[in-house]
């Protein structure tokens, strides 16, 4: 691998680190949005829910969010 | 009234201080009243790379403290009659944020262009030069560190409500940019998100004193590109791996290297 490439894909992860993981009180902010949101439709089971954030090799990111509900709302 | 921008880094020694000489007299080339503020009042360096050491009296302190009017301080670029400069030689002054502000705002009454030369890091002189300004340059290299840093700073810029940045890389090497070994810039607007107004050529002229840099040069060329960009917010960067590419390129790659 060029050293420009292998020196962006380290940045991509750096940054989004710096961005957004790094900072504990938006991850924080977001899990709780996150449960608000899909407690309108779920019975949430809130400490199983997760945020996940991977960098894709164009530069973009894939976020993953994943919860467990007890029960789905009618 | 004038625009007001703050050249800022994060990161020290990337060329905020050489981008904002050279930015400023390329700009008075244009036919633009510019007035240069040294607000790196630690550092100050400004006046030394412009080659007006000698004749400073007063400076930026002495102003906010009301020991001097603005008019005594500002020294004439003797070359370009349009380009000031509002030195700091105080290293140990205090010099107050609001008082701060109130100068560059009566500067931009009479001038088109206040660029203001930030200290490095995000400290309490990086909140003052900001706070006056409403736009922003983030000179970085293209490097990992340098990035990282310009990303923090451009996203404490817009907690700080400067919302029209922009990125000026600088030290960019064509023939490494050409050979894969360094980030281009469209590299780094893919990974930083951010417009880039300004591309500026790894060169030796850079470090000569006193800013201006020989017409007809990359770096000249370069320089000029910005203060376009800079001027109507949108336009050309300099492409520096122009020269490197075909076969002509790759022979004066190789001659780089060797
Ligand atoms: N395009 C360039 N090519 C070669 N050398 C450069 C270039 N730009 C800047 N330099 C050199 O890099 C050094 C640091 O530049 P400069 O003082 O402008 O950085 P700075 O960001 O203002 O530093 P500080 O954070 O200390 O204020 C200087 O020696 C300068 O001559
Ligand atoms: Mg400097």
């Amino acid at each position: 691998m060029k050293k420009a490439q292998w020196t962006a894909e380290r940045l991509q992860n750096v940054l989004m680190q710096d961005r957004f993981l790094q900072g504990a009180d938006s991850m924080a902010m977001l899990r709780s949005d996150l449960a608000n949101l899909l407690g309108d439709y779920f019975d949430l089971n809130r400490s199983s829910l997760s945020v996940t954030v991977n960098p894709v090799k164009d530069g973009s990111y894939r976020v993953t969010i994943e919860a467990t509900a007890v029960r789905v709302y009618r | 009234m004038g625009r007001c921008i703050v050249i800022t880094s994060g990161k020290g020694g990337v060329g905020k201080t050489t981008v904002t000489a050279s930015l400023g007299l390329a700009l008075a080339t244009l036919g633009k009243r510019v007035v240069l503020v040294d607000a790196d009042v630690t550092l100050n360096n400004l006046d030394l790379v412009l080659g007006l050491e000698a004749a400073v009296t007063y400076d930026l302190y002495d102003v906010t403290m009301g020991t001097c009017r603005l008019k005594q301080a500002l020294l004439t670029y003797p070359d370009y009659p349009s380009l000031k400069l509002l030195p700091s030689v105080h290293p140990l002054g205090e010099v107050d944020k609001t008082a701060f502000r109130e100068v560059v705002e009566e500067l931009a009454q009479t001038q088109d262009f206040v660029l203001i030369d930030c200290p490095a890091g995000v400290d309490d002189g990086f909140v003052r030069a900001v706070s006056a300004a409403s736009e922003a340059l983030v000179v970085t290299t293209p490097t990992a560190t340098a990035l990282r840093d310009a990303d923090k700073t451009l996203g404490y810029l817009d907690a700080l409500r400067v919302s029209k940045t922009a990125l000026v890389v600088n030290r960019v090497r064509g023939d490494l940019v050409a050979s894969g070994e360094m980030l281009s810039v469209d590299d780094i607007i893919k990974l930083l998100h951010v417009r880039v107004a300004g591309c500026i050529p790894e060169d030796d002229v850079a470090l000569s004193m006193c800013g201006a840099t020989p017409v007809g040069t990359a770096h000249h060329q370069a320089v000029n590109l910005l203060a376009r960009y800079v001027i109507e917010g949108k336009g050309k960067v300099y492409d520096p791996t122009y020269i490197y590419r075909g076969p002509l390129g790759s022979l004066r790659r190789w001659l780089k290297k060797a």
